[in-house]
C-alpha cells in the first residue's frame, strides 16, 4: 500500500484549491450562486476537471476516482454546488459503464466540457438512491420507450444538457436518455444547490441500456456518487472546523479568546477526531472503487453513513461555537452547517444507508 | 406525594381545550403549525382573544391582571395551547419585562405600560447581547448619560427578536463607570419609534426574519423610564432571567413537535413507523420528554432544592430534546427535507415544487432557527458554568 499522493495528485489538489479560492471564493459564492446553478461551470470546463475520471478514448485525462475525490474535497471545503458531481461524477461512471454510441458521444461532450448530463432516478416519497424506480418505460420504436412517472429532486436538471432517467420496462431496469425540456420545475434546496422536478408522462427517451446492463451501470454510478459525496464531506468538515478554529481564536468574552477556554480545546478536539474518522473509511471505499460488486456497494453505504453523521456533526457543533453569529447568513459556518446538513440527506439519510447496510451484516 | 389531576384540574383542563376549540383562528393555527416565525398579526390577534378572556398572562398575580391560576393550572393550559397550535405570544413583554415592572416600577410605569403589555396593544424587544458582549453580557458599553430629565442613549445591540415588530425595548445601558462591571449598568424603557433608533435585520440561515442589529444614536429617553435605582440593572436583569424558570425547557412545543414527528413518519403508508429502528429512536427521545414534563412539573411545585441549577438543568436538557426530536422529524422526512420550500402562506414566496408533501414546508425553517436553542437565553455552555457554581457552594 502506498497512501501519498503521485505528484499529478498533489498538483491537481493545490492547484484546486488556489483557484477555489481565487475565483470562487465565500464573497463571491453567493452572487455565482444566484446567477444559476452552472455560473461557475465555465471555469470548471476550462480546468478540464469534467475530463479528469474520463477514458482517453473519449477526450478524457484517465484518472481514477482517487482524483475525482481529490477534486470533490477541494470542492466540499470551497462550499461549491453545481454540476460537477451530477456530470463528471454520476454522469460520467453510469455512462463508462454503458456501451454503445450514445454513451459514447455524451462522454465526449462531458470531456470537453460541452455538455452537462444529470441521473434522474429519485420520485416522489422516495427514500434514496437505492429504491427501485416506479416510473415506467414502454417500447416505442427501435431504440426508444415512451415513460410515465415522476421524477423529484434531480440535481442540476435546469442547466443539463440531457438527463438519464431511470425506469422500468418489460426486461427490468432501463436507462433511457431524454432532453431536459418539458413539465419540469426547478427549484433550490436548503444549500442553495438546484434540483427539479421531471414529469415525465408521454416523453420519449432513447434506450442507453436495459436488464443486466442497466444494473451494472446504475451500480457503478451509485457507488461512485456515494464515494464522491465522502470525500466531498471531509471538505466541508474540514472547512467547518477550520472557520471555527479562526473564529474562537478572534472572539474574546470574558477577558479571554474563546479558545483559551478549555471546554472550546476540547470541542474542536472532538471534531478533529470525527474528521480523521471518516477521512480514514474514505480510503477503504477508494481502494475498492474499481472492483465492481456487493463490497464496492458495502463500503460506498458505509462511507455514505459516516460521512453524513460527521459532516452534519462537525458543522453543527461549529455553528454552536460561532454564538449567535452562527446563525446568520453573513458567516460561512451557516453555510458549511447547510451542506452538511443536506448532504446528510441527499441520495438517502443516515437512516436509510444503516438499515442498507445492516442488510449484509453477517 | 399525590400524583393524581384533581377534578378541578381536569374540568380545567376540558375547559382550555373547548376555548381553544372555539376562539383559535383556524389560520393562526394552521400557519403556526408549519414552524415559521408567526407573523406579527397573528401574535396580536390571538393576544386579544386572550386577553378577551382575561388569559392572556396565566402566570401574573391576580392584582396585575392575571387569572389566579395555580402552577399546574398555567401548565396544563401551556400545554392545551401548544397542543392546538396556538401561537405562544411574545414573551418579550409578558414574560420578561412585565414581572420586572409590577416587581420594581414606578406606579406611573405600571399604569403606563402593564395593561398595554397584557392586551398585546404594545409589543417589546429585549435589547441586552451587544456585539461584544454575548455570554459577557456585563462587558456591555451601550451607554445613557443624564441630560437634564433625560437620558441620552448610545450604543448598538444585537440579536434583537422582534425588535421589527416593537414598540418598546427595555434596555441595559450604563449609566456610570464603576470598578465591578455589573455595577452601574441601568434598566431603561425605551420607545423604538425614537429617531435615533435604526432597526437593521439580520438575515439567518433560516432564510427567515426574527433578529435584528439595534442602532441607538442619542436615543433621549426619559428619566421616567428608568426601572428601579440608577446603576441597580444588572440585578433587574438578573431577576427577569431568574424569573422563568420552566419557559426555555420548551416542554410544550417539544410535545407538540414529537407528535408532528410521528404524523410524518407515519404519512406515505407509514412504513418508517412499522420500522423497529425508528420506533427505538423515537421510543428514547419519548422517554426523555417524559422526564423533561416532570422536571417542569416538580419546579412548578417549587420542590427543588436548587431551582437555580435546575432552571438551567431543564434549558440544556430542553433543547437537547428540541434538537433529537427535529432530527427524528427530518430523518423521517428523508430526501425530502433538502428543498429550500417558500412558506405556502405567503404570497411572494414562489411556487412550491411540483410534488410537496404537506408536512415539507416550515419543517426545515423550523429546524434551522432552533439550532439557535443551545445559543439563546444563555448558551450551552453558560448554562453549565451556573450549574456548577451552584454545585460548588456545596
Ligand atoms: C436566535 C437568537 C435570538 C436572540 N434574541 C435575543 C434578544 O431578543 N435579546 C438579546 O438581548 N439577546 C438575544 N440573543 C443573544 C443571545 O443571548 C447571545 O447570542 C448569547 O448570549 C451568546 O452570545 P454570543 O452570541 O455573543 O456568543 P459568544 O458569547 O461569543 O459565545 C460563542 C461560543 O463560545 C462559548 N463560550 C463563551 N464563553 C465561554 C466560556 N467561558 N467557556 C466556554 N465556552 C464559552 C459559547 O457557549 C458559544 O458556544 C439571541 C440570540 C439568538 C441566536
Amino acid at each position: 500500500m502506498d497512501f501519498t499522493l503521485t505528484d499529478e495528485q498533489a498538483l491537481l489538489r493545490d492547484s484546486a484549491a488556489r483557484l477555489l479560492r481565487d475565483r470562487f471564493d465565500f464573497g463571491r459564492r453567493g452572487a455565482l450562486l444566484g446567477e444559476g446553478g452552472a455560473a461557475f461551470w465555465p471555469d470548471i470546463a476550462a480546468l478540464g476537471w469534467p475530463a479528469l475520471g474520463l477514458p482517453e478514448a473519449v477526450g478524457g485525462m484517465d484518472g481514477t476516482l482517487v482524483d475525482q475525490a481529490i477534486l470533490m474535497q477541494e470542492l466540499g471545503r470551497a462550499l461549491y454546488v453545481g454540476p460537477y458531481l451530477s456530470t463528471a461524477v454520476t454522469s460520467a461512471w453510469l455512462l463508462c459503464s454503458v456501451d454503445g454510441k450514445h454513451a459514447e458521444s455524451l462522454l465526449e461532450g462531458i470531456a470537453a466540457g460541452t455538455l452537462t448530463v444529470t441521473l434522474a432516478h429519485g420520485e416522489p416519497g422516495g427514500r434514496g438512491i437505492l429504491d427501485v424506480p416506479g416510473t415506467k418505460a414502454v417500447a416505442s420504436g427501435p431504440d426508444t420507450v415512451r415513460l410515465t412517472g415522476r421524477k423529484r429532486l434531480v440535481p442540476d436538471a435546469a442547466t443539463a444538457g440531457k438527463v438519464v432517467v431511470t425506469a422500468q420496462g418489460d426486461g427490468g431496469l432501463v436507462l433511457a436518455l431524454i432532453d431536459p425540456a418539458g413539465q419540469r420545475q426547478d427549484y433550490r434546496t436548503l444549500d442553495k444547490g438546484f434540483v427539479s422536478d421531471l414529469d415525465l408522462d408521454g416523453v420519449d427517451g432513447t434506450v442507453l441500456a436495459t436488464g443486466a446492463a442497466a444494473e451494472v451501470a446504475l451500480d457503478a454510478a451509485i457507488c461512485a456518487t456515494l464515494t464522491a459525496l465522502g470525500a466531498e464531506a471531509v471538505g466541508v468538515a474540514e472547512g467547518a472546523l477550520q472557520h471555527t478554529r479562526d473564529y474562537v481564536a478572534g472572539r474574546s468574552q470574558f477577558g479571554r479568546r474563546l479558545g483559551d477556554f478549555q471546554v472550546v480545546q476540547h470541542r474542536l478536539a472532538d471534531m478533529f477526531v470525527e474528521i480523521e474518522q471518516l477521512k480514514a473509511l474514505l480510503l477503504h471505499a477508494l481502494s475498492v472503487a474499481d472492483q465492481p460488486g456487493p463490497d464496492r456497494l458495502r463500503a460506498a453505504v458505509g462511507l455514505k453513513v459516516l460521512a453524513g453523521d460527521v459532516a452534519k456533526r462537525v458543522a453543527g457543533d461549529g455553528l454552536h461555537l460561532h454564538g449567535g453569529m452562527g446563525m446568520t447568513e453573513e458567516m460561512p459556518i451557516s453555510h458549511y452547517y447547510r451542506r452538511a446538513r443536506v448532504l446528510e440527506a441527499q441520495y438517502g439519510n443516515t437512516g436509510y444507508f444503516t438499515r442498507a447496510h445492516a442488510r449484509g451484516l453477517t | 406525594m399525590d400524583f393524581s389531576l384533581t377534578e378541578d384540574e381536569t374540568t380545567f383542563r376540558a375547559e382550555v381545550r373547548a376555548f381553544l376549540q372555539e376562539n383559535l383562528p383556524v389560520d393562526i393555527a394552521r400557519r403556526f403549525a408549519r414552524g415559521y416565525h408567526p407573523p406579527k398579526d397573528d401574535l396580536k390577534r390571538w393576544q386579544a382573544i386572550l386577553h378577551r378572556k382575561g388569559w392572556s398572562a396565566p402566570h401574573w398575580p391576580v392584582e396585575h391582571g392575571g387569572p389566579g391560576w395555580t402552577a399546574m393550572q398555567q401548565f396544563i393550559f401551556d400545554d392545551e395551547c401548544a397542543l392546538a397550535d396556538a401561537p405562544p405570544p411574545s414573551p418579550f413583554g409578558l414574560r420578561l419585562v412585565g414581572p420586572v415592572l409590577y416587581t420594581f416600577g414606578s406606579d406611573a410605569q405600571k399604569a403606563e405600560h402593564l395593561p398595554k403589555i397584557l392586551s398585546g396593544e404594545v409589543f417589546w424587544c429585549q435589547g441586552f447581547s451587544e456585539p461584544g458582549a454575548g455570554s459577557d453580557l456585563a462587558s456591555l458599553v451601550t451607554r445613557a448619560d443624564r441630560d437634564g430629565d433625560h437620558y441620552i442613549v448610545n450604543g448598538h445591540k444585537i440579536w434583537t427578536t422582534e425588535a421589527h415588530f416593537a414598540d418598546m425595548m427595555f434596555c441595559l445601558a450604563r449609566t456610570s463607570k464603576s470598578d465591578r462591571r455589573q455595577d452601574g449598568i441601568s434598566f431603561l424603557l425605551l420607545d423604538m419609534s425614537d429617531a435615533g433608533v435604526t432597526v437593521r435585520p439580520i438575515p439567518t440561515l433560516d432564510s427567515g426574519h426574527t433578529v435584528n442589529e439595534v442602532f441607538l444614536e442619542n436615543v433621549r429617553v426619559p428619566a421616567t423610564d428608568l426601572v428601579g435605582e440608577e446603576g441597580r440593572g444588572w440585578s433587574y436583569a438578573k431577576f427577569l432571567l431568574d424569573n422563568e424558570r420552566t419557559f426555555n425547557s420548551f416542554v410544550h412545543r417539544s410535545r407538540r413537535d414529537f407528535r408532528r414527528m410521528m404524523a410524518i413518519a407515519g404519512a406515505e403508508g407509514g412504513a418508517l413507523l412499522e420500522d423497529p429502528a425508528f420506533r427505538m429512536a423515537a421510543a428514547r427521545v419519548e422517554i426523555d420528554l417524559k422526564a423533561l414534563e416532570w422536571a417542569v412539573l416538580r419546579m412548578l411545585s417549587g420542590e427543588v432544592p436548587d431551582p437555580v441549577a435546575a432552571a438551567s438543568a431543564l434549558k440544556l436538557k430542553g433543547s437537547q430534546i428540541q434538537h433529537a426530536i427535529l432530527d427524528l422529524a427530518a430523518e423521517a422526512m428523508g430526501p425530502e427535507m433538502t428543498p429550500l420550500y417558500p412558506d405556502p402562506e405567503d404570497g411572494n414566496g414562489g411556487a412550491l415544487p411540483f410534488w410537496t408533501p404537506d408536512e415539507a414546508p416550515g419543517l426545515m425553517a423550523q429546524y434551522l432557527y432552533r439550532r439557535a436553542g443551545t445559543i439563546y437565553a444563555g448558551t450551552s455552555e453558560v448554562q453549565r458554568s451556573i450549574i456548577y457554581k451552584q454545585l460548588s457552594r456545596g
